[in-house]
């Protein structure tokens, strides 16, 4: 189970027992209507999302409250699939977001829905979020990547040839006043 | 966006401020009282040695940018993020040679300004000045915003409070100790960040292993450890030109300079260089780790505190707490002293009253430190979202300053109308390369532009100058 944040652990104990109240009384509900809570990506707001550098901050809510019901939390999954095959789960908790990087060049997917924690009740798949990656075109990458090191270069050259000739240069102002007073 | 609370209780957070607070401005007004003359005030008497040297170069190179963005870069460009941030200590070996030269041209010097006024005349004066105040406002008004959004992070305390607190207590021991003080915290400021990243970076490295690390990122953001990523390969070198711009153009370090002894600037930049390198590498890979200790970051420049409150519990955050004050403390002294040396010393002395008297532009430095102190609370009160790209919007135009710098320190031939095409073409297309291929191209951009202009117009006409011109009598008339 990976990324998980146990909320529980989290709250003060005197936030505690409203809390567990709260979640039977939203369990006791969610189960009397058959309803389960649905989750939603709330940003990127389009789809698809244009990405240049290979990474997003993803946020989501489940509805009104933003957070689940306690007793449940968050799955996010990430696919190079739009159908999802092979997809891997991103994040499994009850924050409302997360960042992601090192992203591809080309689509990546996301689908995001509230499960229950110890249980399998589920909730439905959000609308499928497409972030396409479209890095700087290689010779531009290629262009400024050799222009950079020859510029360091340059600068480097400049500043120590620079000192070492304002050094002779001093020598020899030396030279000449140890001359002069000779 | 979290499911916790903060890490820290708000009273531990005030202890903590209140207690840091108070010693910082004890020992301001300590160290305050070396400072009898002008001299003493805004370059601590000319007399620093090495350590001193040392520890303020590195901890003023420590910003609330070096915790919080250096951890943001890893996590967004991987390992060249990490090295990308890392290549900001280059300026500071860099700038080793020059303040050496720095310091023999102009022994009774105040501030980088007078070397652009003397070296390439009023106009390059005016537009340097210019590039100088907009990156300094930008690079000081981050910084207290960072303050105030930190301690909210960590401790709940909330952002006006926190930033007006910060803000204050360094107005406070800057305006009574001038740079005796700044040198002064600055070195156990600079203690305290070591001591305090690099047992962060210990503690986080026993809970997780370097192998587990890689597997992680190996197998799900394969991207991070991609060597050729492009966006990661072209901050690379951007990074370190920004960082070449700051430290070469900046009164910050030039201020520091003037204020070393002898041959201990050459020393002291390199020593702080070496110091400082490691800092980013450190924080980059405790935000690195994050995903294998299986924390989810929310906020990307919240990566570093976010990851030592949670592996570390209470006791990390109040480590990232101190080691944040102590960070921000270190940079925005220096900010304040150094931009109000350039305005009293450039602006006020030089242009407006050339007559002025030692104790009245004592007294017009501390007015100075004051308001700037109040301008940077007055913009960071509405808290306001975009300043952080001001800064990164800054990066082409130290950059096109760079060469103007160098080339005006170590070549006798340096044209001047070149001097000044150099900045106003190499920031406007820096500014252009920023705003139509990405923040990662600008300041590269700014300082190649700058460069050429710089070759050339030295090329075709040279005009020879006299070394001797640069060091100038404090009561010389413009």
């Amino acid at each position: 189970m990976r990324r998980t944040i146990d909320y529980r652990k989290q709250q003060s104990s005197f936030l505690r027992i409203p809390s567990a109240l709260a979640g039977l009384l939203l369990l006791g509900l969610t189960a009397a209507t058959g309803e389960t809570p649905a989750a939603g990506f709330t940003e990127p707001g389009d789809s698809p999302a244009a990405v240049g550098e290979g990474h997003l901050h993803l946020r989501w809510s489940a509805g009104e409250g933003d957070f689940p019901p306690p007793g449940w939390q968050f799955r996010l999954e990430q696919s190079p699939d739009p159908g999802f095959a092979g997809a891997r789960t991103l994040y499994l908790g009850r924050d409302t977001g997360t960042f992601t990087s090192g992203l591809p060049s080309g689509s990546t997917y996301f689908r995001i829905r509230t499960e229950e924690k110890e249980g399998d009740l589920a909730g439905p798949w959000s609308g499928t979020l497409e972030v396409q990656v479209r890095f700087p075109e290689p010779w531009l990458v290629a262009l400024l990547v050799a222009a950079g090191a020859g510029l360091a270069l340059t600068l480097l050259l400049t500043i120590v040839l620079g000192t070492r000739r304002a050094r002779r240069d001093d020598d020899e102002e030396g030279k000449a006043k140890t001359g002069v007073a000779g | 966006m979290t499911a916790y609370d903060t890490v820290l209780n708000p009273t531990t957070g005030w202890i903590l401020l209140a207690l840091f607070g108070a010693g910082w401005i004890a020992l301001g007004i300590y160290w305050g009282r070396k400072a009898k003359n002008l001299d003493g005030f805004m370059l601590a008497g000319r007399n620093v040695g090495l350590a001193l040297g040392a520890a303020t170069a590195m901890a003023t190179w420590v910003t609330s940018n070096t915790i919080m963005l250096a951890p943001q870069f890893a996590l967004q460009m991987g390992v060249w993020g990490m090295l990308a941030y890392s290549t900001a200590s280059f300026g500071l070996f860099l700038f080793a040679p020059m303040a050496m030269r720095i310091r023999q041209l102009m022994p009774r010097g105040y501030t980088s300004g007078d070397f652009i006024r003397l070296r390439y005349g009023r106009a390059a004066w005016g537009v340097f000045l210019f590039i100088s105040l907009v990156y300094s406002m930008a690079w000081l008004v981050s910084m207290a915003m960072a303050g105030g959004i930190v301690l909210k992070a960590l401790a709940g305390i909330p952002y006006e409070y926190g930033m007006t607190v910060i803000l204050m207590v360094c107005v406070v021991y800057t305006l009574f100790g001038g740079l005796y003080a700044v040198i002064g915290t600055d070195f156990i400021q600079s203690l305290i960040i070591l001591a305090g990243i690099v047992g962060i970076g210990v503690v986080v490295l026993t809970r997780v292993e370097f192998g587990a690390v890689y597997q992680d990122l190996h197998t799900f953001q394969p991207a991070l450890l991609n060597l050729l990523m492009p966006v990661a390969l072209l901050s690379l070198f951007n990074n370190m030109f920004f960082g070449f711009g700051e430290v070469f153009h900046n009164n910050v370090w030039w201020s520091r300079a003037f204020a070393m002894r002898g041959k201990v600037p050459g020393r002291a930049f390199t020593l702080a260089g070496f110091l400082w390198f490691p800092i980013p590498i450190a924080a980059g890979f405790i935000a690195l780790a994050a995903f294998t200790l299986g924390i989810n970051i929310t906020d990307s420049d919240m990566a570093g505190p976010t990851v030592a409150g949670q592996v570390l519990g209470p006791i990390g955050a109040m480590i990232v707490f101190i080691v944040v004050f102590c960070s921000l403390g270190s940079s925005i002294d220096s900010l304040l002293a150094a931009t109000s040396d350039l305005v009293s010393e450039d602006i006020y002395k030089k242009m407006l009253r050339p007559a002025a008297s030692e104790g009245h532009l004592r007294y017009i430095n501390k007015g100075v430190i004051v308001g700037l102190g109040l301008l940077t609370w007055l913009i960071c009160l509405p808290r306001p979202g975009n300043l952080i790209e001001v800064l990164f919007l800054s990066g082409p135009l130290v950059g096109s300053a760079i060469w103007p710098v160098v080339a005006g320190l170590f070549w006798r031939g340096a044209n001047r109308t070149g001097a000044l095409l150099a900045m106003i073409l190499g920031s406007a297309c820096g500014l252009l390369a920023y705003y139509l291929i990405g923040w990662f191209t600008a300041s590269l951009i700014g300082s190649g532009v700058s460069m050429i202009v710089v070759f050339v117009s030295t090329w075709l006409a040279p005009q020879p100058f006299d070394w001797k011109t640069l060091n100038e009598h404090p009561t010389q008339k413009t």
